[in-house]
């Protein structure tokens, strides 16, 4: 069976219509190729406010319940829940201590389901004196390239108990 | 009678309505990936500002607690608030200010979070102990209330 649509007529010229439509689909292909890569551009540049803004939350829930407690394991523990934590060192120098924590993130952290692979790095260092303690909590977010996306730095003062016996 | 063949206009889509077509399609396309990516730009400045402010503002609040700490370490070495050499110490520590009273010491004392902004402390000695009074954030700008320019009825 014959179409009745025919590209070149009897008459032997191209067919006006199928000439413009070539034209046109080559001419959306390529603005379709370019809409395509801006779309994706805004697509990439949204999941990383998403992740920039909930490492951010993250880290403020962490540095808010160290400002309370002062302890790196309950601020781990409220995080991410008792025994799914490891700290990895703890150093018992000079005074001080330093105590750290690299976990992947889930609990009340698990805000990034399509980076499974940032890690939460949490540091807490101590400066001891006379009257009190100052910790100092450090949280950094890296991928697995060990590339920094994110860090803040809280701090807890604990007075040491004392005085009023000493101002007596 | 004779023209009805001559003058019949061909059925279907004209030559230069896909081009029409397809020029509106695609400015709507451009349109919308425009309007987008500069949503998703504005959405990505103003997280980056956030997260910069909230490490910014614990950053200062950890000062704020550095301070806090050299403040009560010179005044637990006293017993007496009014005690000159304690007030001269104090002067010392930038930014604090006191106010003296024979059984209690109030000092207060402002960490910069950035130019705009800054921590206020307020904190309360007394009987060996202290009390945090007022840990808040303030502006750093003029504080005084700037008239609105309303007419007084004069």
């Amino acid at each position: 069976m014959k179409s009745p649509i025919k590209a070149v007529p009897a008459g032997g010229r191209l067919n006006l219509f199928f000439m413009e439509m070539i034209i046109v689909l080559m001419f959306f292909s390529i603005a379709s190729a370019v809409i395509l890569n801006a779309f994706a551009a805004s697509g990439r540049l949204s999941r990383e406010s998403e992740r920039l803004e909930r490492m951010s939350f993250c880290a403020q829930s962490a540095a808010e319940i160290f400002s309370e407690s002062g302890s790196l394991s309950q601020t781990l523990e409220e995080l991410f829940g008792s025994g799914s934590y490891e700290i990895l060192n703890l150093d018992l120098e000079g005074g001080g201590y330093a105590a750290e924590a690299k976990l992947p993130l889930t609990g009340d952290c698990e805000y990034f389901p399509q980076s499974p692979e940032i890690f939460m790095i949490l540091a807490e260092t101590a400066e001891k004196s006379d009257s009190g303690t100052l910790k100092i909590l450090s949280v950094k977010f890296e991928n697995t390239d060990n590339e920094e996306l994110y860090r803040i730095t809280s701090g807890a003062y604990i007075p040491a108990e004392r005085r009023s016996d000493a101002n007596e | 009678m004779n023209d009805t063949k001559t003058n019949r206009r061909p059925a279907g889509i004209g030559t230069g309505y896909l081009s029409l077509m397809m020029i509106f399609v695609t400015l709507c396309l451009t349109a919308l990936a425009a309007l987008s990516f500069s949503a998703a730009e504005n959405e990505r400045k103003f997280s980056a500002r956030s997260a910069d402010y909230t490490a910014e503002y614990y950053a200062a609040d950890l000062e704020a607690k550095r301070t806090l700490a050299e403040i009560d370490s010179v005044v637990s070495g006293y017993s007496d608030y009014m005690d000159f050499m304690l007030l001269a110490e104090l002067d010392g520590i930038s930014g604090a200010e006191y106010e003296a009273l024979p059984d209690s010491l109030t000092v207060s004392w402002k960490t910069p979070i950035n130019d705009r902004q800054s921590i206020s402390c307020t904190v309360k000695f007394s009987d060996g102990n202290f009390e945090v009074l007022n840990w808040r954030t303030v502006s750093s700008g003029e504080t005084e209330d700037a008239p609105l320019g309303i007419w007084l009825g004069e």
